[in-house]
């Protein structure tokens, strides 16, 4: 079997090659990177000596599955590699599995396991694995033992047209700790009155050597945080020991993002917010009285830890 | 200008019918507008209202049983009529209920070029019930056209589309001549709602429905829909907030999260 893994960029192909190789004997990369990385995994590597935008992307990824004529194509879940991959799909009239979490092999057929209704449920779905098929799959999902081999590089050298011109880029703000490798997550959502306000969570946070992520509304609509602090279906999913919640309502799109953790702490002034049916422990108290007597909690406990430690 | 708008009847997230073992009974969820198919008629409104021209809206219904999901969908093209949107263009056959966007965007691409000619191309970024975000990629392909995914802000100079695009880590300013096919995000305007009233005042509008004329290329799947479910302990500390506090510290500690 042979696949075609593409990612834009570099750095996103790990997940894809994870998935190629668990399919296939024979991956194909096509992608592009800026810094000397060294390519591992594939056979074969088209590599772009420029970015490149999707529309081109587009005419060049299609090209090569002409050429290659592959059983699958395999791309990591990001906005562009999905648009692009779509696009290819649709040109070769075959279809695409979008974030995938799962693939198993069923006699001859793949189940494959994507979350759906806004992260609320799992779509199994079973497909005649003999059909030439697409996949997207979720970042750190599948596994990428370092194979040793090592590709031969063909340059993709050609012009492609594009009807897209790009103007601009600007760099969204990051945080300094992928929050998806996070321990202990502390998550605010629309509870917290203004943006001022957050320092309570983050000093909270800072006792638990916890990250801080958001609802979608605090990132996307106020921007006190930036995006990738936004936990949920249309961001962020993530998997710590701890989350606590603090003033989020727990929309279903939110819990997608954080129904994985290990405990859940639910603090919301509402005991009927829908948060407290996802979580282990829950606290119904306004946050503005509760976190600064649960913060003065953590000090005490942190320091007659401390003391009794003989510190 | 004339525009076209893609929406989809989503399965409504708010009323998902659980059946005892944990799957989604399909038939007893009702269907509404897909969440960011609102903002792409709302946008398509805002440009009509700017540069003339006519707003139509497309959509396929995919989930059946089609006797039980008719009357919402005729009520979504309704409230997309209501908000400001011309003429309704509808796909209602039996070969189309439970295909996803690979069939959907082939079916759809066939009906716009029997429908007319439009300068944009507007459906939301995804839907909100099987989010496959792939829909205005595949209908580019299919109608041979640029796709800008993911705008978060739209103008339009000299007939040229200058689209932010709302990406992972960035945010990319693109231009490209039209005709094109855009999809946008919740962020790029707010959604106007529309009353009763409004609803009923619209009747007056067309809806065309079809059955699709020649086959389309359809991939058999066997799938099934199952609710996540993570059981929790849901304990609920009771108490002044100084006990509360000291009860969840407590907890803590005995799940080995804090030493
Ligand atoms: C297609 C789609 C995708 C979406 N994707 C996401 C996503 O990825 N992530 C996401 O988070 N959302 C997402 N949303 C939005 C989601 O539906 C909710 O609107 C959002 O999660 C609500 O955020 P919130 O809980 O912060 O705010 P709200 O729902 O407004 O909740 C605020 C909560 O704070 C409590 N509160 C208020 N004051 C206090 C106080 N003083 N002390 C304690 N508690 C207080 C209230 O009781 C309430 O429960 C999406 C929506 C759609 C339609």
């Amino acid at each position: 079997m042979k696949t075609v893994v593409f990612s834009n960029e570099y750095k996103y192909m790990k997940d894809a090659i994870g998935l190629a190789s668990s399919i296939s004997n024979e991956i194909i990369g096509i992608s592009y990177f800026e810094t000397k990385e060294k390519p591992e995994g594939l056979d074969k590597l088209y590599l772009a000596e420029k970015r490149l935008n999707n529309d081109s992307w587009v005419s060049i990824v299609y090209k090569i599955c002409e050429v290659e004529k592959p059983n699958y194509i395999v791309t990591t879940y990001y906005k562009d590699n999905a648009d692009i991959i779509a696009q290819v799909c649709g040109k070769l009239q075959i279809p695409m599995f979008t974030n995938v979490i799962n693939l198993r092999e069923d006699s001859n057929k793949f189940v494959v396991t994507r979350p759906i209704l806004g992260g609320r449920a799992l779509f199994n779905i079973k497909v005649d694995k003999t059909l030439c098929l697409a996949f997207a799959v979720q970042h750190n999902r599948f596994n990428f033992e370092g194979l040793s081999k090592v590709p031969k590089i063909i340059e993709i050298k050609e012009e492609v047209e594009t009807r897209i011109q790009l103007k601009q880029r600007k760099k969204k703000p990051k945080s300094k700790i992928k929050i998806e490798d996070a321990e202990m997550v502390v998550g605010v959502g629309r509870g917290f009155k203004n943006k001022d306000d957050l320092k309570l969570a983050f000093e909270l946070a800072e006792l638990l050597n916890a990250q801080v992520g958001c609802s979608r509304p605090v990132s996307a609509d106020y921007g006190w945080l930036p995006n990738d602090a936004w936990l949920g279906v249309s961001s962020k999913s993530i998997r710590p020991k701890l989350y606590i919640a603090i003033g989020i309502s727990g929309a279903p799109q939110h819990i997608a993002g954080i129904q994985e953790s290990g405990l859940i702490v639910a603090i919301n002034k509402d005991k009927n917010a829908p948060i407290f049916k996802y979580a282990d422990y829950g606290v119904v108290a306004d946050l503005y009285q509760f976190l600064p007597v649960l913060i003065k909690e953590l000090k005490n406990m942190i320091n007659s830890s401390r003391m009794y430690r003989g510190n | 200008m004339n525009i076209a708008v893609f929406v989809k009847a989503s399965l409504n997230l708010s009323m998902i019918y659980i059946d005892s073992d944990e799957k989604i009974n399909i038939s007893r969820t009702p269907i509404v507008i897909s969440e960011y198919d609102k903002n792409a008629i709302e946008e398509g409104v805002r440009l009509k209202e700017k540069y003339g021209g006519k707003l139509v809206v497309f959509s396929a219904l995919t989930w059946g049983p089609i006797d039980k999901k008719s009357q919402d969908f005729e009520r979504m093209l309704r409230e997309c009529l209501a908000m400001g949107a011309d003429e309704a263009h509808a796909l209602i056959d039996e070969n189309l209920i439970n295909i996803s966007s690979y069939e959907s965007s082939i079916a759809l691409a066939k009906l716009v070029n029997k429908v007319g000619n439009f300068n944009l191309f507007i459906t939301g970024e995804g839907s909100m019930d099987t989010s496959s975000y792939q829909f205005a990629s595949r209908l580019a392909s299919h109608l041979n056209l640029p796709v800008i995914t993911f705008v978060r802000h739209l103008e339009i100079e000299e007939g040229k589309i200058i689209a932010e695009r709302d990406l992972e880590d960035e945010i990319q300013v693109v231009e490209c001549n039209m005709p094109c096919i855009v999809s946008v995000t919740g962020e790029i305007n707010f959604p106007r709602t529309v009353s009763v009233k409004q609803i009923l005042q619209a009747k007056s509008k067309p809806i065309l429905r079809y059955n699709i004329e020649e086959q389309i290329p359809r991939i058999e799947v066997d799938f099934e829909i199952k609710q996540i479910s993570i059981k929790r302990k849901n304990v609920i500390f009771e108490g002044s907030i100084e006990e509360v506090a000291r009860m969840l510290v407590g907890a803590l500690i005995k799940e080995g999260i804090l030493k």
